[in-house]
């Protein structure tokens, strides 16, 4: 599937594309076997601010086992303001998640078998379940929680349809598909 | 304003256009700069990496306290150029060719703005709206939704300046400042 020269395989077993931006790679966790295609951005130097004498918090961004990142998505930690300090905050994706071309990830948790569709936006601290389905040009709203087993769709996102319970085998047999 | 420099930028060898950096400003690294006509950047504003400024038929302004994302495309439309206000915050992935842009203004993610289009003070767009060419938004509006629009009457215009403060001083920490690169 991916040509031998573009891929950069790490020891843990990520592919990770020499055309992709990753910037802040010491704040980036990959958990293993994950795959980040051609300009896909990550946001590392975004990282958490803390006050000064406290230990800086080490990790903006976490990504789980078996992920996919594809061309040109990007992924960013959200931010706000929290008790007078302006800051950015960490990201979590679980494993299994799929990142379709073009979408922009500023979520605060993605749970595992979440499929993210092209050209969508997850909006800022939005939390998203396991097992989600989220179709083509979604935009979440900021701040949103979806549940688990939903598929959601539109600008704003909403819920319209519920997954069955094969949603897990049926979001990874996708994902192994791409 | 520096003498050109070919080689600044990674993305061409092109010579750089007439830079006009205000030394409290950040420039991160790779900004793709292109075009003949000068670029004025003002105080205090924050350019994310591989944003590209395209100033080929045009000048291009931007105010104080902005703050533009990466692979935001700012493209100057006409000889009159493109103007950006003080404290706006154009998101990740617009494509920007408007003539102006108020001030306080929110262009949020992927959002596409048409050629010659002029955006008011006080306007939110949110994600992936698109403004035709040629067409005026009045101040306070919000583009939400499919098109749709209503005006803004909350009042919040003042802490988000403030926010959009405390943004920039969060942003001037952690990303390195490379606007030297660009000057020399």
């Amino acid at each position: 599937m991916s040509q031998k020269s573009e891929y950069i395989q790490t020891e843990t077993g990520n592919k990770v594309s020499r055309k992709s931006l990753i910037i802040g790679s010491q704040n980036i966790i990959l958990g293993g076997k994950t795959i980040i295609q051609a300009d896909c951005c990550i946001r590392g130097d975004l990282r958490r601010l803390v006050p000064q004498g406290q230990n800086a918090a080490a990790v903006a961004i976490a990504v789980g086992r078996y992920c996919f990142l594809s061309k040109s998505c990007l992924l960013r930690p959200p931010s706000k303001t929290y008790r007078g300090q302006f800051s950015y905050y960490p990201m979590k994706l679980g494993d299994h998640v799929f990142v379709g071309e073009g979408s922009v990830v500023e979520a605060a948790v993605i749970g595992s078998y979440v499929n993210i569709g092209k050209n969508c936006v997850i909006g800022k601290f939005s939390i998203i379940k396991d097992c989600v389905r989220i179709e083509d040009g979604t935009v979440i709203a900021p701040n949103s929680v979806i549940p688990s087993f939903s598929s959601v769709e539109g600008h704003p996102g909403i819920v319209v349809e519920e997954l069955p319970e094969t949603a897990a085998e049926m979001l990874e047999r996708e994902l192994n598909h791409q | 304003m520096g003498p050109k420099r070919s080689g600044a930028s990674s993305a061409s060898s092109a010579p750089l256009p007439p830079l006009s950096i205000d030394p409290t400003a950040v420039l991160s690294d790779a900004i793709s700069f292109s075009g003949t006509y000068p670029v004025t950047i003002g105080a205090n504003s924050v350019l994310h990496p591989r944003c590209k400024l395209n100033s080929t038929e045009g000048p291009i302004v931007i105010g104080s306290n902005c703050i533009i994302s990466e692979r935001t495309q700012l493209i100057a439309p006409d000889i009159d150029g493109l103007v950006l206000g003080n404290y706006v915050h154009v998101e990740v992935n617009c494509h920007i060719q408007a003539a102006r842009i108020g001030d306080a203004t929110s262009i949020e993610v992927g959002t596409k703005l048409g050629k010659g289009s002029c955006i008011g003070d006080n306007c939110t767009l949110s994600p992936l709206s698109t403004i035709r060419d040629v067409d005026v938004l009045p101040a306070f509006t919000v583009v939400y939704g499919e098109n749709q629009r209503r005006v803004d009457a909350s009042a919040t215009a003042v802490a988000r300046n403030e926010t959009m403060l405390a943004h920039i001083d969060c942003l001037k920490k952690l990303i390195p400042n490379k606007s030297e690169k660009y000057t020399r």
